[in-house]
Order: C-alpha cells, then sequence, then structure tokens
C-alpha cells in the first residue's frame, strides 16, 4: 500500500486536521500493524489510550509512530476513548476518528467515513457493517433502536468520525458516566441536534478472536439490560425530526 | 421491651456518630442525616404512644406496620442516595484519571521538546 493511494482518497482528507483515537487494552499482537496503516492510508497522527494495558501494548504502539496516553487506572472502552476525545478538544483537532485496536477496521474506510464531515453534510459518521452478526445480534439491534427510537443501522459500531461540536459534545462531563461508546453517546449527540450518519464500510475478521464487550452470555445480558434501560430513560419525548436536527445543527454551527 | 431496645440503639447511634465526627471519619453532611435517625429511634424508644397515635390519625389498622414502613422507606431513599453520590464520585474520578493521562503526554512530549532545544543549542555554542 502507498501512503493516499487515490486522488478521492486525498481530496476526502486533504485540509482536515484529524485525529485517530485507538483505545487498546492487552492488544500487543495487532496495535502496531493497525496504527501503521492508519497512518499510511490518511496521514492523521494516531493515539492509542492503552486502558492499563499490562502487556507490550505501549511500546509497540509507540514504535509504530503513534501517541500513547497510558491510563493509570482501567476505565474501559468508552472512558479510554473519551480520554482521547478530551485530548482532541483540547488540541483542538476538526475530526476525531475512533477505531477498534484489534484490527478489524480498514484505513482504507477512512476517507468514507470522514467525507459526510468535511463535506458539512453530517457531525457524526458511523462505520456501519450491518451484514455482521447473528440472528441474536440483530435482533438485540432491533431491540435496542427501538427502545431509544435510534434510526440508525449500526449502533454498535466502534468507527466513528466525530466533528468539532460532537467531540466538544462527548467530551462534557454529561458523557462520562456512559459505560459503552454506543446507544448513551449516540442518543447525547441525537439531543443536542447533531446529525449522525451511516456509511457502509466493510470489516475485517478479528485478529484474536472474541470482542471484549461480549465475553460471555452473563456479560451479554448485563450490557443488554443496562443499554435497554438506558436507551429508554433517555428517549426522547418529542419526536426530532431530521429537518429539526438539521437546523439546530446549523444553528449552533453558526453562533 | 422493644422502646427500651429502640431507645438504646437511638442513643448508640447518635454516640457512635458523634465518635466518628470528632475523628474526621464522618463528613458532618452525613452525620446530620445519621443524628436524624438516632433523634428518630430515641424519640420511639422514650414515647412509643406516638407511633399508635399516628397509625390511628392515618388510619393503619396495625401500628408496627406503620414503623416498619417508614424504616424501609427511609433505607430505600438513603440507599439511592448513596447510590447517587458513588455515581457522582466516580464520574469525578474518572475525568481525573483521564486528565492525568492527558497531562502526561503533554509532560512527556514538553520534556521532548526541551531536549530537543537544549541539544539543539548546545551543538550550536560549542
Amino acid at each position: 500500500m502507498t501512503a493516499l493511494q487515490d486522488t478521492a482518497t486525498a481530496d476526502a482528507l486533504a485540509g482536515v486536521a484529524g485525529l485517530v483515537v485507538i483505545p487498546a487494552f492487552n492488544e500487543e499482537d495487532s496495535i502496531a500493524e493497525v496504527v501503521r496503516s492508519i497512518i499510511l492510508a490518511s496521514g492523521f497522527p494516531v493515539l492509542v489510550v492503552s486502558d492499563h494495558s499490562t502487556d507490550d501494548t505501549v511500546a509497540q504502539a509507540r514504535s509504530a509512530g503513534a501517541e500513547v496516553i497510558t491510563l493509570p487506572v482501567q476505565l474501559g472502552p468508552w472512558g479510554a476513548t473519551q480520554t482521547g476525545l478530551r485530548y482532541a478538544s483540547q488540541r483542538g483537532y476538526d475530526v476525531v476518528l475512533s477505531m477498534d485496536a484489534d484490527g478489524q477496521h480498514l484505513a482504507s474506510d477512512i476517507a468514507a467515513v470522514v467525507r459526510p464531515l468535511a463535506e458539512g453534510e453530517a457531525d457524526v459518521a458511523i462505520g456501519a457493517f450491518t451484514e455482521r452478526g447473528s440472528a441474536l445480534r440483530k435482533f438485540a439491534w432491533v431491540l435496542l433502536r427501538w427502545t431509544s427510537s435510534l434510526r440508525l443501522d449500526d449502533i454498535t459500531s466502534g468507527f466513528r468520525a466525530y466533528g468539532r461540536a460532537a467531540v466538544e459534545c462527548l467530551a462534557s462531563e454529561e458523557a462520562t458516566l456512559l459505560a459503552y461508546p454506543d446507544v448513551g453517546v449516540l442518543l447525547l449527540l441525537q439531543s443536542r441536534g447533531l446529525r449522525v450518519v451511516d456509511v457502509p464500510v466493510t470489516m475485517r475478521e478479528r485478529h484474536n478472536g472474541a470482542s471484549r464487550v461480549f465475553s460471555s452470555w452473563f456479560t451479554v445480558m448485563l450490557y443488554m439490560l443496562q443499554t435497554l434501560l438506558l436507551g429508554l430513560s433517555k428517549r426522547p419525548l418529542q419526536k426530532i425530526t431530521p429537518q429539526d436536527s438539521r437546523q439546530g445543527a446549523r444553528r449552533k454551527g453558526d453562533s | 421491651m422493644i422502646p427500651v431496645i429502640t431507645g438504646i440503639m437511638g442513643v448508640a447511634i447518635s454516640l457512635v456518630m458523634l465518635l466518628f465526627l470528632r475523628r474526621d471519619k464522618l463528613h458532618a453532611h452525613h452525620g446530620v442525616f445519621w443524628f436524624v435517625i438516632a433523634l428518630g429511634f430515641a424519640l420511639l424508644g422514650f414515647a412509643p404512644g406516638i407511633v399508635d397515635q399516628l397509625a390511628s390519625l392515618l388510619g393503619v389498622a396495625y401500628p408496627p406496620v406503620l414503623a416498619f414502613a417508614a424504616a424501609i422507606g427511609l433505607v430505600v431513599i438513603k440507599l439511592l442516595l448513596l447510590d447517587l453520590e458513588h455515581s457522582s464520585l466516580k464520574q469525578r474520578n474518572e475525568r481525573l484519571i483521564q486528565q492525568v493521562g492527558i497531562l502526561e503526554v503533554e509532560l512527556r512530549q514538553l520534556r521532548e521538546q526541551v531536549a530537543a532545544t537544549t541539544a539543539a543549542t548546545g551543538q550550536s555554542t560549542d
């Protein structure tokens, strides 16, 4: 692979001050390759937030050219991601991408995910891969969508691009108590009138097997209950139409 | 017998609470709650007729139920307040941890910059 493979990629990413945030917990096998492929494909600086890793993740990430934040206490995937968002907010990046450390998100899709933001069409873009997962997983999505009234294809995808307004919103204290980076985060963005869009992407098999969030039946249950309750409690009381949210976002941008 | 026990409990709770306050183990903010609880126990102990009067006033046929219901209600409220406070502490703690991580990176970057500039100026003056 060469840097900035085609002109479309170059156009989408040109002039965008972007940062790629990768929350990582013990990902020494994959992290270096993931960091290198991102830098090569996008030219964006990469920030790895090591969630109190106990293996060689930090050194691997640094040697691959990433800046690394080492959390002194484990905060979980969202706590680590938010650390990166707060860093980006303090440094004033235009666009912050979040990607997984296990290599399931492809660096070649970065341009596609950033494009809606670069062209001013959205405040948040989600790299959605709806073909993955079992029937049960799809049923869970339907349930989560229905309770929270979110209208997005892939609620749980960790491959996202956040614009400046979204970064400020998610760096706030209000977003700190969230446990997972999905429904709660999306509802918060929606409630602020930010425009969230899906961008279809392809996803690779995980380098080293299973998801961290879904490691056992019990954690899946706990996750579902917690997320359903959160979605239900934060469900907007009035219907937010895309028209309203677009205006809301524009007003915000003007001020 | 029950009035004596609750009366003793009330006095004991207030004494223990004062001891913790005195030794800086308990925030005065929580002290107020426990002081009120202790007062309640003492009141029940030394004037047990209050529950009966209150029960007949509210139309509760069996007065002890009123006392138990009130006690359980208070415990539930206190537990909820505890969880609220725990959530708030967790939030503050997480923000601090995140900030420590960010500051550490900034410190390292500054150190590298300083090292680079001293190396550069050192070379130029030599």
